[in-house]
């Protein structure tokens, strides 16, 4: 990868990533361009914005594109979903289906569906519905069991 | 490959919970059918009837899991539901009276009728029930997942 250093004048330091393919070195600059202490950037409207991650309700992977939902935004970003949840591994987010991360802190009330299926209301109000092979998981995760055990 | 494990997946998943449901429905019909034989002074039960009803609870189980899988797991009892709890209740009692396994008694027949509504409802309150009891582990369990978070963080 080349790269090109810019001193300017006057305006915000700023830095851009331009890549024609994702792949695991773009990964890598990205992941330095998150800062490490809880921030995730994306586009919101045409517009970059940055958010902390605590702020995050849950991702969603639609039509190969990851969208991240907040109570008030929704962001893309540039990293798939299994990328995204390797980055928030160290926080409390949860694979509940195929296509959806959502975070645990966010989870204001839990209802038990039929067959086995649980129903996250978020903070927001939105209910997300985590299916039955993911369930269990779940229900060992709140329970603090580690999956080895 | 993945699509096909997830159809037998499914069908798998179905396929159980319809034979469980089958299962519970033929206990409850013996049930009857057993109380009515020894009130009737009978030691012994009709082994063809016991058939007969195995029969009838596997195939409208069935037809009523293919109709609305989980019905009778529902928050609330809807039209739909309701009109499957009474025509699947109707069906029981008429192949009661038509099969003689009360002896061409109505009046047995059409308490038969009653009592299969009166066991669906109760599987759906036991199923509420279930559920409002899950509900109330998982929020408690929940709560303490997030104390233990925030402790861990100081």
């Amino acid at each position: 990868m080349k790269y090109t250093v810019e001193q300017i004048l006057q305006g915000e330091n700023e830095l851009i990533l331009r890549y024609s393919r994702h792949n695991g070195e773009v990964d890598e600059v990205l992941r330095f361009m998150n800062d490490p202490r809880g921030k995730l950037t994306g586009l919101s409207g045409g517009a970059r914005k940055v958010i902390d991650r605590g702020s995050i309700l849950y991702a969603e992977s639609v039509d190969r594109k990851t969208f991240v939902y907040t109570e008030d935004d929704v962001l893309r970003v540039e990293f798939t979903l299994s990328g995204l949840e390797e980055i928030l591994s160290t926080v409390n987010f949860f694979r509940c289906s195929k296509s959806m991360i959502i975070n645990i802190d966010r989870i204001s009330e839990l209802k038990s569906l039929a067959s086995n299926r649980i129903e996250a209301v978020m903070t927001s109000g939105e209910k997300i519905i985590i299916s039955r092979t993911y369930a269990s998981e779940f229900r060992r995760i709140l329970k603090g069991v580690s999956g080895d055990e | 490959m993945n699509k096909l494990r997830d159809f037998l997946e499914k069908y798998i998943t179905r396929k159980i919970g319809a034979e469980i449901k089958c299962c519970l429905t033929f206990l409850l019909i013996l049930c009857y059918y057993c109380v009515y034989r020894w009130v009737c002074g009978s030691e012994g039960a009709d082994i063809i009837h016991m058939l007969e009803m195995l029969w009838a609870a596997y195939i409208l189980e069935w037809v009523q899991v293919l109709v609305h899988c989980d019905f009778d797991e529902v928050d609330r009892l809807g039209a739909k539901e309701l009109t499957l709890i009474l025509s699947g209740s109707v069906v029981y009692a008429v192949s009661g009276h038509l099969l003689g396994w009360f002896d061409g008694n109505t009046a047995v027949c059409g308490g038969f009728g009653v009592y299969m509504i009166v066991c669906y409802l109760c599987t759906f309150w036991v199923y509420a029930i279930k559920r409002s009891i899950d509900a109330k582990m998982l929020n408690s369990d929940l709560k303490r997942f997030k104390e233990r978070e925030n402790s861990s963080l100081y």
